[in-house]
């Protein structure tokens, strides 16, 4: 097991980048799990609009306007400053901003109603439509019962009244939407990491061996071509094996007792799957380096490429179609399908379309193989 | 001398193929990966358009239906597809609409079938709930004051508009923005690696072409200079043919401020040029070591300013706004956003300030480090 023993003796000579990069990683994808975790609560807990609002009108439409929008939406203080709003509502943190002038209900009650609000909101946007909707309509029925004889303070009760008036709505699939656990935002992350983990570790090593003395010399030593392979692959293995298990006890430390559920083991199947598509893409990778630092760039190319192009940078949602259809092409994409679809089942019999996403990620194993295969025996008959 | 050793250190930092691909190919990948994920997000998910909807009823001209119709013409709010109720549902199952009303030919109650939760959805329960509300309206005012009845009726069909909307800015308000400003930010930063190389190229116990400068009758620093200005130059070239890569092959808004931009690159190249010349006189580590820390660090500090996750410089602004003033990728970035989307200068010159002064930091760190080194032997 000489060969073997020099593919750790070799990572080891390149264990302080490792070990700086696994920490830097380790840390990402920890910090990454925890934002996305408070963001997606945030953001799940309806559909309600943020809305900014101050209210300098003393009477009583003005109030029961305030209160309406109350109900069914956000109220927010408006920012301070023209800077503090704009970044507010770059960031999504206002949908729309409103003012209610200070003669606001003594206007209306007078019949001068046209354009008396003040709003803002990002010219366009689907979320101020929705606003503005729902405060036409609240004026609206008001205006209605103004025309139709009503004082101001009758006709404010009423609307509030009618605004309490629901509609049936219904989902097509009464199914309820899945509730994302910790555990899936800690796998989310794994495709990044894994990938530019193998292609460092493993690809270094390789590199190494494929140098042209070195790999003269092992070809006319005593031990058979295929066990010296073999051992290199065993080498591989162990490598990609203990970086799973250093992230599977990450996992635990980090999600409970997550990784002893169902949900939990086919979870860290798909991460083991995906390390060994990470080895097959990390051994495609090294045929195409020179060196280490065209190595290093291509962690890179990889990591993030297929991190973005994936979905586990970008939600998936936000991607457009035409990218979601370039996406089936990597295997990230299907290791983030099969982490959502895990979030849906409760037992092994139910995932169906998890094993379809596991054998996605394995035909992909298989290409980078053989793609690896077929560059290394160009590589050599062209020496 | 300046001039001469200044052209070489060009014509070494072109013929560099890695470095070309970090700061040419790399950021031209990353930007056509950001604008093939991203790019269409605004213009599919946040600019409305007119909703479509299906519509299910026995009844030929049902009083919902009048509604829908209503609004179809006359405010383009939807658009409406009449449908039996199970096509109607197969539309919805297929994306084709994003809502189904329903409406009962013997009560006229209406049902609004979803397939999910979203914006566009609310809006249709909005018009739903509206419709419902009228019908609450009418029996109100009919029960309190009948002779209303009429005005009410007139003033449901009149077209008023309450509200007077405002824009809060022109500029694009598209957050995913931030994930092209940090690609800006990480290829000024990249000049970290170039940094390193002039600090390996000036100490002499890292490389034998520093060792050979040290023994030349120049000074070391007229030497070092020309070097460190070249590679800021090439680094806000680089960094100018992303901006520009961005702007006009890809169609990235950008901003409008096309020379304060360039500006923002040229001191953010220089900032990435120190922070590696620092790392690089810092302690007698392996090239191999140093390279990581530059590129570990280039990495972290992008990340803080939103190259993976595009509102985590706002994250980091509520929870530690200290950092945001330091952190190097934020600092550009900022810069950046504050061109597109402020209507003054203020908070672009404090955080060009902010640059100017960790490069004058780091300079000097860097001169305190290397000056009156004397080596014995190498």
């Amino acid at each position: 097991m000489q060969l073997f023993k020099v593919f750790f003796k070799i990572l080891n000579k390149n264990k302080g980048q490792l070990i700086m990069y696994t920490a830097i990683y380790l840390s990402l994808t920890l910090l990454m799990s925890g934002v996305m975790k408070e963001q997606a609560e945030e953001e799940f807990t309806g559909i309600s609009l943020e809305i900014a609002l101050e209210n300098r009108d003393q009477g009583e439409l003005g109030a029961a306007l305030e209160e309406y929008l109350g109900e069914s939406h956000k109220i927010k203080e408006i920012p301070e400053g023209t800077e503090a709003l704009k970044d507010a509502i770059y960031y999504g943190e206002i949908d729309y901003v409103l003012v209610i002038p200070e003669d606001f209900s003594e206007k209306f009650a007078a019949g001068d109603r046209e354009r008396l609000l003040d709003g803002t909101a990002v010219p366009g946007s689907s979320s101020s439509y929705l606003a503005e909707y729902d405060m036409e309509s609240f004026l609206k029925t008001a205006d209605m019962y103004l025309s139709a004889g009503f004082e101001m303070k009758d006709a404010g009760d009423f609307a509030m009244e009618d605004m309490k008036e629901k509609g049936k709505v219904e989902f097509l699939n009464q199914e309820k939407g899945p509730s994302f656990s910790r555990g899936y935002y800690f796998f989310h992350f794994i495709p990044y990491v894994f990938v530019t983990m193998m292609i460092l570790g493993v690809g270094v090593v390789i590199k190494t061996f494929q140098n042209k003395d070195l790999s003269a010399r092992n070809k006319c030593s005593a031990v058979p071509y295929l066990q010296q392979s073999l051992q290199i692959l065993l080498g591989c293995l162990v490598y990609m094996l203990a970086v799973f298990a250093v992230f599977m006890v990450m996992a635990g430390c980090n999600t409970g007792n997550y990784l002893f559920t169902a949900q939990g083991i086919l979870s860290a199947i798909n991460a083991l799957l995906f390390a060994v598509c990470a080895l097959c893409v990390s051994w495609f990778a090294v045929q195409f380096a020179d060196n280490t630092a065209v190595l290093n760039a291509m962690s890179n190319v990889f990591g993030l490429g297929f991190s973005f192009l994936g979905g586990v940078f970008v939600p998936l949602d936000v991607m457009g179609e035409t990218s979601r259809k370039i996406a089936r092409f990597v295997p990230s994409y299907w290791y983030v399908i099969a982490n959502e679809e895990i979030q849906k089942v409760s037992g092994f019999s139910e995932a169906g379309a998890i094993y379809k996403s596991y054998l996605a990620v394995v035909m992909f194993s298989l290409a980078f193989f053989s793609a690896g295969l077929l560059a290394n025996r160009m590589k050599m008959r062209g020496r | 001398m300046f001039f001469r050793l200044y052209k070489y250190s060009i014509f070494q930092s072109v013929r560099c193929k890695l470095v070309l691909f970090w700061n040419v190919i790399f950021p031209v990948v990353l930007g056509t990966l950001f604008q093939m994920t991203f790019g269409g997000y605004v213009e599919e998910q946040v600019i409305f358009r007119r909703i479509p909807v299906a519509y299910a009823s026995e009844q030929e001209d049902g009083a919902f239906g009048q509604l829908l119709k209503g609004l179809e013409e006359d405010s383009e709010l939807v658009k409406v597809q009449t449908a039996e109720y199970k096509k109607a549902r197969q539309l919805l199952k297929e994306g084709n609409v994003e809502g189904v009303f329903c409406e009962e030919p013997d009560t006229g109650d209406v049902t609004l079938i979803v397939a999910e939760q979203g914006v566009n959805q609310t809006i249709l329960n909005s018009i739903l709930k509206q419709y419902q509300r009228a019908k609450a309206t009418f029996s109100n005012i009919g029960r309190e004051n009948p002779a209303g009845i009429q005005a009410a009726a007139v003033r449901l069909e009149e077209e008023r508009r309450y509200l007077k909307a405002g824009s809060v800015t022109e500029a694009s308000m598209d957050c995913l923005l931030d994930g092209f400003y940090s690609l800006i930010a990480m290829t000024c930063l990249m000049g970290a690696t170039s940094g390193l190389s002039a600090a390996t190229d000036f100490k002499a116990d890292a490389t034998s072409l520093a060792a050979r400068r040290a023994v030349a009758g120049a000074s070391r620093m007229s030497m070092l200079l020309p070097d460190l200005a070249a590679k800021i130059t090439m680094q806000f070239l680089y960094a100018a043919f992303s901006i520009c890569y961005l702007s006009f092959v890809l169609g990235v808004e950008l901003g409008e401020h096309g020379g304060l931009m360039f500006l923002t690159a040229l001191v953010g190249s220089a900032l990435g040029i120190m922070i590696g010349f620092l790392v690089g006189v810092v302690g007698k580590y392996s090239y191999g070591v140093k390279e990581g820390l530059c590129i570990g660090f280039m990495l972290v500090s992008s990340f803080f300013s939103g190259l993976m996750f595009q509102s985590m410089a706002r994250i980091v602004e509520m929870y530690a706004p200290a950092l945001n003033q330091v952190n190097p990728a934020t600092l550009i970035a900022k810069s950046l956003y504050s061109l597109n989307i402020y209507d003054n200068l203020g908070p672009y010159f404090h955080c060009m300030g902010n640059m100017v002064v960790l490069i004058l930091v780091l300079g000097m760190a860097s001169f305190l480090l290397v000056r009156r080194e004397r080596y014995a032997a190498v």
